[in-house]
């Protein structure tokens, strides 16, 4: 489905040796008499969700498209996904409405939650925040993880990280307040979690290892000992201990399915990928996307998860950007006039963005490819970072959800319409109903109805 | 599109053009406000009031110097843990609020296995402490070790129940040291190890200066206390057995117990990883200096200054005895190649010291604000930053606070005829009234850390200007770095938020208000020798540290559902 190569996965390829190849079976689509898309058991495929984030914004003069509807032109930052472009929405024009307490906090909680974040300073202690509510993939994960191996994965690139300002700056996915789920930075170590000892491929038989029960046997015994220590607790502690509870019954269930042959999906395209290098030298950033962004594609071809999580940088991130001069957040301070440098790396993230698009695009299934069933969401901390706006906020929604999003339309929106509407259309276009999303000034019962079929 | 242009830099110096702010000194941002319930008016607390415990989950450091302790097995450094979350300038603040991911769950599962195979095929501490498959070794085991790893004896259940575990995997893997082996993974997942259960379990506290409702951390919760407090790990046989016998709630006890404590090696660890969070130093680790701007710079450099200004520190703590006020005068350093490499052209540097070495450092240097670490770390990629630097001081030294930058800038101008150094540059910041409120108390103390640029190399002019470093701390004038050091040394917020940064890492949070009688009790007792050791003595034995708010375990409610 890769229609065209771009000059940094040539690069990659003549670095193959160190990179993932990707051995995909025999295309061998099944499809029912209306021509749907079915797994080889008959199961409908699912449908998936992920969110690809980036720190420090954008610069609006050169992201917000200069025309509006179906075939939209692109804007200068957008001309990376010119490949992918029939997978991509643009929406513009909207508004963060949970406040603007904190610059780049605020953005980060409003638009990865449509909550207001909770500020952690008290008696002027150096700034903290976190999360009130849980961010899109993790309430999207609770109505379609189920039964998944992985109810959900994160990955980061950047490592550039603000790691003494709480939960808002270190993590993109939340549960709730002061609990997250930390992302994979190293492609070795994500693909050792998904494909790795524990993978359960198609059509293979159940392990036989005595050991497996002994440690499922194990977490029954931490299970009886945290209800002890439960009893003790008051709310709060005990909702953290609950938390670290859901990810011991995770793991025990899939200490399990590897005793028994699971009842998964059979997924014409879902192979193991050939484990990828530890590390990727002077592209790092680059080749590190496109490999994990690759390795996401077959977890998800493989049914291991239904959604995902892209840290490409995260919030005030200083990652240093090939050719500039300084890390990213002072460059959007610093840099005068039109800021060049800020605006190249913009179009850098988009080309990550873009191999994203690519690597999903890349997975056949059913009547099509993975992307067409995917509905990912694309955004920042801030819109311009310089100023810490959040109004006129950069968002873009890329895949076809199934026939649920309409695609390659860019929506304007003439009113500062609240920006929980574009969340609330992922969450529809998941298939999921839902009468309204957000918290305060982020609760909206309409969803962005322009982006959806 | 490689520019080298002098202009970058401006957001940092642009700090805090907003906010209200008195025009005198740092009286409306410092966190100690009226004292509260001070009858007698000596400027202390007449009362605690007790904070509430909560859960703690255990720091990195702290999971693999307690798995080497219990174990004797090393964690392979390149086995990921679920990462540690700073809040507030401090890991244990975060990790008393956050909690074990999914992911980290597998993670601990990995390398609980790794070291509790290890241990059953070695033990080479020798902790197992009987013959394995002997009759009754395992549940002897069991109870040993589970005291140590739950720093508290099991309960008759919980042997019951990790005994059962060890059978189980003996009989089914058919050999003995697969019981060990299973039991010694399994208790490093429980969350009895991960989580450290603080939560005050003790008596009713009994005392004319502590706020009724207050209870005891219980001995087992000062054993844990103490021991990851000061040696950053889990509590030795000798603390358990104080504690078994009582001698951790009895005040008169405690102390030999908490001396001894402190006056073990480990208790390094603690200040070392008290300045290191202080002065931010991890991040150094990521720091990546601009090549072009400075030649020393590359991945080595910021891990090596790091090392050295911690070894400095903890020289002058533990070995020279220095007061902590002259942390900020002393011209000494740790000397390791990278901050050689530093000093080499220091006017006047003799550089006679070997690797390892406690140095006498050039005249221009003096203290911890004037090492490379510190002046690498609070710098940007490409030039200092007088305003990082001086907003270091204000936050991180003295516990000032200093508010948001305001949301949109402006630029700095570019050096020029007129303005050839950062002092003209920034003057705007300080006279426009908009930037004056926060950059008049900025800048002044970082303008003194002129002469050291971005990764801390000794310099006399900036484009061909000569850099003027005089400047003022809260009425203190000074000619030079050094005056700013003496300054601090000086200043009297300097006793009091170290006093604060050490009980906000102990405890894993920001004191509240009714713990100031304890910060200013510390204080006092701090300022009578200023030693480091004497704090941490102090610390362990004050009300604050050994009382909790009654804990309150509720009933599950309905939207829980009680499971």
């Amino acid at each position: 489905m890769r229609t065209s190569f771009s000059r940094r996965m040539f690069l990659r390829g003549a670095m193959a040796g160190s990179a993932v190849t990707l051995a995909l079976p025999t295309f061998d689509l099944l499809l029912n008499e209306n021509g749907d898309a079915f797994a080889q058991d008959g199961a409908p495929l699912p449908k998936r969700f992920g969110i690809f984030y980036w720190g420090n914004g954008v610069r609006p003069a050169q992201w917000n498209p200069p025309s509006t509807g179906v075939g939209y032109t692109l804007s200068p930052a957008l001309q990376p996904l010119a490949p992918v472009r029939r997978w991509v929405s643009c929406v513009s024009g909207m508004n963060i409405r949970t406040g603007n307490e904190r610059g780049h906090h605020a953005g980060t909680v409003g638009i990865l939650s449509g909550a207001p974040m909770i500020p952690q300073d008290p008696r002027g202690a150096p700034y903290a925040s976190t999360f009130s509510a849980p961010s899109l993939d993790q309430v999207i994960a609770d109505r379609i993880a189920m039964g998944t191996p992985f109810r959900s994965l994160e990955i980061g690139i950047s490592e550039s990280v603000v790691r003494g300002e709480g939960s808002t700056l270190g993590y993109l996915s939340h549960n709730g307040p002061d609990d997250f789920n930390p992302p994979e930075y190293s492609p070795r170590a994500l693909f050792d979690r998904v494909f790795g000892a524990s993978f359960v491929a198609p059509d293979t038989d159940p392990v036989i290892d005595p050991r497996l029960r002994l440690r499922r046997s194990v977490l029954d015994a931490i299970t009886e000992d945290a209800a002890d220590l439960r009893r003790r607790l008051g709310a709060g502690d005990r909702r953290r201990l609950d938390q670290h509870l859901t990810g011991i019954r995770a793991l025990e269930e899939r200490i399990a399915a590897l005793e028994s042959m699971p009842e998964r999906p059979s997924l014409a395209s879902c192979a193991r990928p050939t484990s990828p290098a530890d590390s990727y030298g002077r592209d790092e950033l680059v080749l590190r996307n496109q490999v994990m962004s690759e390795i996401l594609a077959m977890a998800m071809a493989c049914d291991q998860t239904r959604v995902f999580s892209n840290m490409f940088s995260g919030s005030v991130s200083g990652t240093r950007y090939p050719d500039t001069s300084g890390g990213h957040h002072g460059l959007t301070h610093d840099e005068p006039g039109d800021q060049p440098m800020v605006q190249a790396i913009t179009v850098f993230i988009m080309e990550c963005f873009a191999d994203l698009l690519q690597a999903l695009a890349a997975v056949p299934e059913g009547d099509g490819v993975l992307l067409d069933r995917c509905v990912i969401l694309a955004s920042s901390d801030t819109s311009d970072a310089r100023a810490h706006t959040i109004n006129d906020y950069p968002v873009l929604v890329a895949g076809g959800g199934g026939g649920a999003l309409r695609t390659d339309v860019h929506y304007r929106s003439p009113s500062g319409e609240n920006t929980s509407k574009i969340l609330l259309s992922c969450i529809r276009a998941m298939g999921i109903e839902m009468g309204s999303f957000g918290r305060g000034g982020g609760e909206v019962s309409e969803a962005c109805t322009e982006i959806l079929v | 599109m490689t520019h080298r242009t002098p202009w970058l830099l401006l957001f940092s110096l642009a700090l805090g053009c907003e906010g209200t702010i008195g025009d005198s000194a740092s009286r409306d941002r410092d966190p100690t406000p009226e004292i509260p319930n001070d009858d007698d008016g000596d400027g202390i607390a007449d009362v605690t009031i007790a904070a509430p415990a909560t859960l703690r989950r255990l720091t990195q450091s702290q999971y693999r110097n307690s798995v080497r302790a219990l174990t004797g097995i090393e964690v392979p450094e390149a086995t990921a843990l679920e990462p540690d979350t700073a809040s507030n300038g401090f890991v244990s603040v975060g990790n008393a609020r956050t909690t074990i991911s999914a992911r980290g769950v597998e993670q601990y599962e990995e390398a609980a296995y790794v070291v509790a195979a290890a241990m059953a095929a070695t033990d080479p501490g020798d902790r197992i402490g009987c013959e394995v498959g002997s009759a009754g070794c395992l549940e002897s085991f069991v109870r040993s070790f589970g005291r140590r790893a739950f720093r508290r004896p099991l309960t008759e259940a919980e042997v019951t129940r990790w005994r059962a575990v060890g059978e189980d995997a003996a009989s089914t893997l058919g050999t003995a040291s697969a019981g060990i082996e299973f039991v010694v993974a399994g208790m490093l997942q429980s969350p009895h190890f991960l989580f450290r259960a603080e939560l005050g379990s003790g008596d009713s506290v009994d005392s004319d200066t502590v706020a009724e409702g207050a209870r005891q951390f219980d001995d087992w919760e000062m054993a844990s206390r103490i021991a990851f407090t000061v040696c950053d790990e889990t509590p030795d046989d000798a603390l358990l057995d104080a504690a078994a016998a009582g001698e951790l709630t009895n005040e008169r006890t405690l102390r030999g117990h908490v001396e001894r404590v402190v006056a073990s090696d480990c208790a390094r660890r603690s200040v070392r990883t008290l300045f290191d969070e202080v002065f931010g130093l991890a991040e150094l680790a990521h720091v990546t200096k601009d090549p072009e701007t400075y030649p020393l710079a590359s991945s080595a450099l910021g891990p090596a200054l790091r090392d050295s200004l911690l070894d400095t520190v903890e020289r002058w703590a533990f070995d020279e005895e220095r007061p902590y006020d002259e942390f900020f005068t002393a011209r000494q350093a740790v000397l390791n190649s990278q901050v050689a490499s530093v000093f080499a052209t220091d006017p006047g540097y003799a550089d006679v010291g070997a690797e390892g070495e406690l140095v006498e450092t050039a005249t221009a240097r003096a203290g911890l604000l004037t090492h490379p670490a510190t002046l690498a770390r609070h710098s940007h990629a490409e030039a200092s930053s007088p305003t990082l630097r001086g907003k270091f001081v204000r936050t991180s030294l003295l516990c000032q606070s200093v508010p948001a930058p305001p949301d949109d800038v402006g630029e700095l101008p570019e050096p020029n005829a007129d303005a050839p150094t950062m002092r003209e540059r920034l003057e705007s910041h300080r006279t426009n009234p908009a930037c004056a409120s926060c950059h008049a108390f900025l800048d002044p103390i970082g303008l003194a850390l002129e002469q050291f640029d971005g990764v801390g190399v000794f310099r006399e002019t900036e484009n061909g200007a000569r850099i003027d470093p005089t400047g003022e701390l809260d009425g203190v004038l000074y000619d030079d770095a050094a005056g700013l050091g003496q300054a601090v040394a000086d200043h009297p917020d300097l006793m009091s938020c170290l006093v604060r940064n050490l009980y906000r890492t102990a405890t894993g949070r920001i004191e509240t208000l009714g713990e100031e009688r304890t910060i200013a009790l510390l204080t006092r007792d701090l300022e009578r020798d200023r030693l480091l050791r004497t704090l941490l003595v102090e610390l362990l034995m004050s009300e604050g540290f050994r009382v909790a708010e009654a804990p309150t375990a509720e009933e599950p409610t309905a939207e829980e559902g009680g499971e």
